[in-house]
């Protein structure tokens, strides 16, 4: 639903993390997005697709979204992280658990190329 | 080429006014209650059941809707203060939204701020406003596979309203599908089964909202 916003939000970040580098023009953009971040993959290449094409840092750059890592811990005996969502503790049994990385939505990394130089 | 790593949150304008927001209601030791729900599932009508049962809280309500002041009216003729923003197009509300009603509301001397969310069972999820308690009121009109058919929105629930019971009777809602299907979502949920119509399990949320308030549940 909110993925053209979030599309301006990456070119953003993109443009200033290479505000540094003129010329340069990415290729590939990786995202990492948990289950429960609420973004659906088709929709928010499609808006990044078309609005990336007003930006040539990012313009025509393939954006990959990985998915986030979910893993659980648990509050009452403090075991974990445990790989994925779980409804108790394995060791303890505790239903009092913490979730991480089901909502992330990360930029993670930017590829490409500095136009006309090595880039290296 | 050449990697660039960023490792950069997105959705961070948010979180942050979020943040903001969280940290205002907890130096007043105010209780923040999201209330989320479809478009006609009794979110307002709930709140005005709470402050029929003389629910011992002084509450002021954020109103979220696209068009129109009168969820507004309801909720200050039933003896509450309330603001509303209207958000045009937007389908929830955001923490910057939040920020700029609280402008509008007298805080001090508040047990607990309600903010009414716009009427939807997908958007609202994904934004934190800095509640500190989340009711989802869904009601048996609306079917029991909402549950299975939503997650997200019910895995963020800490709270879930199971409202209109009074018309059990008269529809094909199985409860228990619809329970376990919500605790599939969030294994924890705390459910109450209400019916604003004849006040019914309304005590039970509003003394639910106030074990909170006294807890200081903070997020």
């Amino acid at each position: 639903m909110h993925e053209a916003s979030i599309a301006i939000e990456i070119i953003k970040a993109a443009e200033s993390a290479v505000a540094d580098r003129p010329g340069f023009r990415a290729s590939r953009i990786v995202l990492r997005a948990g289950p429960l971040s609420g973004v659906d993959p088709a929709s928010l290449r499609f808006a990044f697709e078309i609005l990336a094409k007003e930006a040539p840092v990012v313009s025509g750059a393939e954006l990959e979204i990985r998915d986030a890592q979910v893993s659980t811990s648990c509050r009452a005996c403090g075991s974990g992280p445990f790989e994925g969502f779980r409804e108790s503790c394995p060791s303890c049994r505790s239903p009092f658990l913490t979730v991480q990385g089901a909502d992330d939505l990360v930029l993670e990394t930017l590829e490409g190329d500095v136009e006309g130089g090595s880039g290296r | 080429m050449v990697e660039i790593r960023i490792a950069q949150k997105l959705r961070r304008a948010n979180d942050e006014i979020a943040a903001e927001n969280r940290s205002l209601f907890s130096k007043l030791g105010l209780l923040v209650v999201n209330v989320m729900g479809s478009p006609g599932s009794g979110k307002t009508s709930m709140l005005e059941a709470i402050a029929r049962t003389g629910a011992g809280l002084r509450i002021a309500v954020i109103e979220g809707d696209l068009e129109t002041a009168r969820d507004a009216v309801r909720i200050e003729k039933a003896g509450m203060k309330a603001v509303q923003i209207t958000t045009g197009r937007a389908c929830h509300l955001d923490a910057g939204m939040v920020k700029q009603g609280l402008e509008a509301l007298d805080l001090e001397g508040l047990d607990a701020l309600v903010v009414e969310n716009v009427g939807n069972l997908v958007c609202p999820a994904g934004f934190d406003l800095g509640e500190s308690l989340r009711i989802l009121v869904s009601s048996v009109a609306e079917g029991d596979d909402k549950a299975a058919k939503y997650p997200p929105m019910f895995a963020r629930a800490d709270v879930l309203v199971v409202n209109k019971i009074d018309l059990l009777p008269h529809v094909d809602f199985d409860m228990e599908r619809f329970e376990r299907d919500a605790k599939a979502a969030r294994h924890d949920v705390e459910i109450f089964r209400i019916s604003c119509k004849t006040g019914q399990g309304v005590e039970d949320v509003a003394r639910r909202m106030r074990d909170a308030r006294k807890a200081g549940n903070t997020k």
